[in-house]
């Protein structure tokens, strides 16, 4: 199995496994799918992402949106905590 | 559409997932080679026969010394001896880049400066410098594993003497036998020890190649000092 075929089917079936997951147990926070999904995109990307320059320019423009939402995320929970009122 | 029609969560999870995974597609599928397929074989081929049609020319029977980049201007290159005196002499000096070359100070002392797969390869892959046979275990690993898929796995081990044993698992790279790979090796033999020269900062030579099973196993002769 080549790295491009190996990375994208472990983050997929890492994907898929979280959401069966969380839903097993009801979860209805969707800001914690979201920040799990973000936390193992960097864990794959960091253990199996190919290293082919452009592709890896790619990866890291997405791992910046990803980090933006999550921050986003981050951001709307400390508001919550000190203030009371969310971002969204 | 998940979250506000039918308000489940794990439906919109699941979109979420989808678009993370279609980017990832789409950032390999750009960053991917444009070339039509078949086309680098083509090109890679008629290098070689290129080069081969020199060597025969040329009368070249000695083994390829790869150069490090400190050693070659122009990146790792290949000094390939004209003479065929098997005491190899080690360039003491960068050799400027051209194709003919005086790397020594006796008349035999002439050679060819060319470039081989490995070549490009390394230059492109901005090895970094190391001393131990980890750094560069962990450089053809990231090279020939991960980014060209040429192999499953490389292991180094010493053997003494300046000389290092590479074993390459299931290598994919198959080639037609041509006479530049009895002065040059073949391309994957190139590839390790450019590598080789460059993390090492030594000349290196291919002194045996040989294929096993679903292995390829190739003796490495580390030359010189580190530069």
């Amino acid at each position: 199995m080549r790295s491009h075929e190996r990375y994208v089917l472990t983050l997929a079936l890492m994907y898929a496994l979280t959401v069966v997951v969380l839903a097993f147990y009801h979860e209805s926070r969707l800001e914690l799918y979201v920040s799990l999904m973000v936390l193992e995109y960097f864990v794959v990307t960091l253990l199996l992402s190919p290293t082919e320059p452009r592709v890896t320019r790619g990866l890291n423009v997405i791992g910046v949106v990803l980090f933006a939402i999550f921050m986003l995320i981050v951001a709307d929970k400390v508001m919550r905590i000190l203030y009371g009122v969310g971002l969204f | 559409m998940a979250y506000t029609v039918m308000s489940s969560v794990p439906l919109t999870a699941l979109g979420i997932a989808a678009v993370i995974v279609g980017s990832v597609l789409m950032a390999i599928g750009r960053g991917s080679s444009v070339l039509p397929s078949g086309i680098e074989v083509a090109l890679h081929e008629s290098s070689l026969e290129n080069l081969s049609a020199l060597v025969e020319e040329m009368g070249l029977r000695v083994k390829a010394i790869y150069l490090p980049s400190s050693l070659a201007e122009g990146g790792p290159l290949a000094l390939v001896p004209v003479s065929s005196n098997p005491g190899i002499k080690v360039p003491s000096s960068r050799l400027p880049r051209r194709f003919l070359i005086r790397y020594g100070p006796r008349a035999e002392d002439v050679g060819f400066l060319i470039s081989t797969p490995g070549s490009v390869v390394v230059r492109d892959a901005e090895v970094t410098r190391g001393t131990t046979l980890g750094n560069l275990e962990n450089q053809l690993n990231l090279i020939l594993v991960r980014r060209f898929y040429l192999a499953d796995s490389v292991a180094i081990s010493e053997v003494g003497d300046d000389r290092l044993v590479v074993e390459l698992a299931n290598p994919r790279l198959r080639e037609k036998r041509l006479l530049v790979h009895e002065v040059l090796g073949s391309s994957l033999a190139s590839m390790a020890a450019s590598t080789a020269a460059e993390v090492l900062g030594r000349p290196v030579v291919v002194e045996e190649e040989e294929e096993r099973r679903d292995k390829l196993v190739l003796v490495l002769r580390l030359l010189g000092e580190a530069s």
